[in-house]
């Protein structure tokens, strides 16, 4: 008898334990996917980390603000000629004079990996059948995040993300970005659906860090970024690209035209620009040499928007810069021109005037019908306008050039511009002339979004940016007159997958280093 | 027997921080948990001899650990950005020995002696199946320093970047530009093992020597084997002002292995030097024999004692310790690591010197 009640009572122990097991394994200061269920919350707070994933300042628990200055302030802000560092980081030798840091270099691959394109991937199963608007806007939002990253590295993990069995084998660039035009055309679809189906709902408002909240907005904006992208791949396959800038042109919701519908991340909810902080608390983001020389020489009137004059008396009220690859190893620079962007400054991924310089150069590659002057001079005023300012004609039918370059304390570093084009449109120009006027404007309007910039730059080779002085390329891959073409792999990926790290490279088609081309990077124009 | 485990991670959750944002949950849900085991074999011995005059105590142990918990970042591509999992087998295997004596005891004098070491062997035998290499600390940080845990390595394992050489084991050096005559590196992604900072023995060895009412006692401590990689050298010669950069300045040439190299600040500044620098050129052998503890003290007579009717005992004693090496090879005390973290352990970075202490005391019993 004792013993059968022992075993009753043990019986109930057990029961016990696995009932409350649930209960008791449950972390209280958690939230849970249960708790998210309102108000779509499950579905906007992942999208609101992706889109803090962009112009990457999203803390996953390791701070802020550092991820970005090697994401991107490191490497592509610098390379586009926007900034440079006035801290003589490593004595002096690092990224600027082409002696690539491997930690900074694979930090947009890692962040991107990590943080990113995991909620990427769990908004598009949680959203696809249940939420098709979030489901279109998750699609946009990772074309925008991944061509960041295929523009820097070439080959990336796409299409077998999440996927052991194809052991997360890379695509080519080609395939890549055939793979972002489809994404586009089912955000577009699944969007286009929607608005018809539930008129006036607003439901990702609330989330929305990009846009107004519209649907249509979204809409206007995958077609902007198809765009973009067509014209990247201008001439690695042109047939392609002229069908998909006409897809984007033709359809009904437009694209972005006005300076008020510019793409930004906003920081109006919790995000603070990461570049703000970079420039006014840490102060190592100053005006970039081809900055300097363009800017002065076009008296340009986004010069002190974008840019501070220096701090010391000597120069007061002047606007220097810091030139690239000089391998300085002093703390002079520091009273240079600095950033104007503050913490609170949305982030501008991209601004209306790029729109129209994509239909500018659309125009002068007699994709479309348009006047490649109209969209120019359009792209320019819509720049000025973002800036609040209304007089542009006098700065349309300037002929001023670009100015030479004077370091502030060594000669050595001096050199003359390599700009020569001025801001007014010339009809009689050659279609070289004409597409180095709109890309050099088009810089002028992105900043201070490097990402694009230096895709761009690499693209078209405008703006003519001022060569590094010194080289210490690994092993002289890169070539001072071509410049760097790209960021190498994270080199933990030749030991910690070997096997994924070599198809990469295949898929690259050339030698793994920062001088090699990538599959839109033509080296032509035409 | 094993480790505790953190809690919450077969289910983990997302969380919001104190600013008020949302941290995602970034781990996979641990689904096929397994208990951490250590099988540990021991023998040992202890004996005395010679009415105790000398004693041993000896000691030799093998213990392997399996399924241990790790938390293991994914390959990319995968869509949780860390995993946690049960796995490897890690073997240790070492003596610790003890051995002490009494060389000479007559009525007045008394002379002891106690030496100890250890050995520990460590071996990585497997890790996982889907992890090649398990990297402590974080990733993305610019500097030539990693410790990982690779297959058939073993614990404090130091990786970095090394100076290419050919089959002979000669250094390769550049032919073209502004690479010429300068060595080649390879490594980026600190991917080359240059050492590990586990030493291969330990050793300790004390005297007491005691005169009547006078004592003295001394402890050697010794390390012998085991690699640190110094930072702070690697920092100085990269801005030329260590004494070595100075003295390659002044004869206008450094010499690397038997080679000239006449472009000295390009060698320091681009190739080796600084923290994302050559990790093997700044691999220093941390073996050192110190003497670690001095001390001389007098006992008071005993009829001193008697006199003040309250003391029992009083000891007099003047000590001094880290008083000086009698062999290192560093430029600087490689005992001395960056932090107690497991991925410090080979690496000193501007540490603070080590401080040699003296003093005295009075001991009174009543």
């Amino acid at each position: 008898m004792k013993r059968i009640i022992v075993l009753i009572g043990m019986v109930f122990v057990f029961l016990a334990c696995t009932g409350d097991f649930k209960e008791i394994n449950t972390d209280k200061s958690g939230v849970t996917d249960e708790d998210l269920q309102a108000d779509y919350n499950e579905h906007g707070i992942r999208l609101g980390i992706i889109q803090q994933g962009i112009y990457f300042n999203y803390d996953y628990g390791k701070g802020k603000n550092w991820p970005f200055q090697l994401t991107q302030n490191l490497n592509a802000d610098m390379f586009s000629g926007y900034m440079h560092d006035a801290k003589p980081l490593n004595g002096g030798s690092h990224n600027s004079d082409y002696n690539l840091q491997d930690g900074w270099n694979s930090a947009m691959w890692g962040h991107t990996y990590e943080y990113v394109f995991p909620q990427i991937y769990q908004s598009e199963n949680a959203t696809r059948d249940r939420m098709p608007a979030f489901f279109g806007i998750t699609k946009i939002l990772k074309v925008e995040v991944m061509h960041r990253v295929t523009d820097y590295y070439g080959p990336i993990v796409y299409s077998h993300f999440a996927d052991p069995e194809a052991r997360y084998m890379p695509d080519t660039q080609k395939e890549v970005y055939s793979a972002f035009f489809c994404e586009l055309d089912t955000a577009v679809a699944v969007l286009s659906d929607y608005i018809v189906e539930h008129p006036g709902a607003s439901e990702f408002a609330r989330f929305d860090m990009l846009l107004d909240g519209d649907y249509d907005s979204w809409i206007k904006f995958a077609n902007s970024l198809r765009m973009r992208l067509a014209m990247r791949i201008a001439v690695a396959s042109p047939e392609k690209a002229k069908t998909e800038f006409r897809k984007a042109m033709d359809n009904e919701y437009g694209v972005i035209r006005e300076a008020d519908e510019s793409v930004a991340v906003s920081t109006a909810s919790g995000y603070t620009n990461p570049l703000g902080e970079i420039n006014l608390v840490w102060n190592e983001a100053y005006m970039g040499a081809p900055m300097e020389s363009i800017l002065n020489g076009y008296e340009d009137p986004r010069r002190e928007i974008y840019f501070a004059t220096c701090q010391n008396e000597q120069f007061a009220g002047e606007y220097r810069g810091i030139r690239q690859g000089t391998c300085f190893a002093h703390n002079y620079y520091n009273t240079l021109s600095k950033l104007k962007v503050t913490q609170q400054t949305d982030a501008v991924l991209m601004p209306a005037a790029e729109v129209w310089f994509l239909r500018a150069e659309a125009a002068l590659r007699g994709w479309t019908d348009e006047s490649a002057k109209t969209c120019y001079e359009e792209g320019v005023m819509a720049s000025f306008r973002q800036y609040g300012i209304l007089q542009s004609d006098a700065y349309l039918e300037s002929d001023l050039l670009p100015a030479d370059f004077v370091d502030t304390y060594d000669m050595e570093n001096d050199i003359t511009a390599r700009c020569q084009v001025s801001p007014r449109w010339l009809e009689s120009a050659d279609r070289d002339t004409k597409l180095e006027k709109i890309i050099t404007q088009k810089w002028i309007a992105m900043f201070p979004e490097g990402c694009e910039a230096w895709a761009e730059q690499r693209r078209t080779g405008y703006p003519r940016l001022f060569p590094v002085r010194f080289n210490h390329s690994k092993d002289g891959c890169i070539d001072t007159e071509t410049m760097i073409r790209r960021l190498n792999f994270p080199g933990g990926l030749k030991t910690e997958n070997a096997e994924q790290y070599a198809a990469l490279v295949e898929a690259l088609g050339g030698d793994d280093n920062a001088g090699s081309r990538l599959w839109w990077d033509t080296g032509i124009n035409w | 027997m094993g480790n505790d485990i953190p809690m919450f991670i077969t289910n983990p959750s997302s969380h919001i921080t104190a600013g008020g944002e949302f941290l995602a949950s970034d781990a996979a849900p641990f689904k096929d948990m397994e208990p951490e085991m250590t099988h540990s074999f021991e023998a040992g011995i202890e004996a005395r001899f010679l009415k105790n005059r000398i004693g041993l105590n000896a000691t030799f142990y093998k213990t392997n650990t399996r399924n241990q918990f790790f938390k293991l970042p994914t390959l990319s591509g995968d869509k949780y950005a860390y995993r946690y999992v049960n796995a490897g087998n890690i073997q240790n295997v070492g003596w610790e020995v003890s051995l002490d004596a009494v060389p000479l005891l007559t009525n007045h004098f008394k002379w002891k002696t106690e030496v100890n070491f250890s050995t520990n062997r460590n071996k990585i035998i497997s890790l996982h199946e889907a992890l090649k290499e398990f990297l402590y600390g974080p990733t993305s940080f610019s500097s030539s320093y990693a410790m990982k845990l690779v297959k058939g390595g073993s614990i404090g394992d130091i990786y970095g970047k090394a100076f290419v050489r050919d089959d002979a084991g000669n250094i390769v050096y550049g032919t073209e530009g502004d690479n010429t005559g300068m060595p080649l590196v390879e490594g980026d992604g600190n991917t080359v093992k240059v050492g590990n900072a586990n030493p291969k023995l330990m050793l300790g060895w004390n005297h007491m020597l005691s005169y009547k009412n006078f004592s003295f006692y001394f402890l050697v401590d010794c390390r012998f084997g085991g690699d640190i990689l110094s930072q702070t050298q690697a920092d100085m010669d990269m801005y030329g002002v260590s004494e070595v950069t100075a003295r390659a300045r002044d004869k206008g040439y450094v010499m690397l292995e038997g080679n000239r190299i006449d472009n000295v600040k390009g060698f320091y500044k681009n190739v080796v030097g600084g923290r994302a620098g050559v990790t093997e050129y700044y691999i220093y052998d941390a073996t050192n024999i110190r003497l670690r503890e001095l001390s001389v003290g007098y006992q008071l007579p005993a009829a001193w004692m008697e006199k003040t009717k309250v003391l029992k005992r009083a000891q007099l004693s003047f000590s001094g310790r880290n008083l000086f090496f009698f062999y290192k090879k560093a430029p600087f005390d490689p005992d001395l690591v960056l932090s107690t973290g497991n991925d410090n352990q080979g690496i000193e970075v501007y540490g603070m010197p080590t401080t040699r202490s003296w003093g005295f005391s009075l001991k009174c019993e009543f």
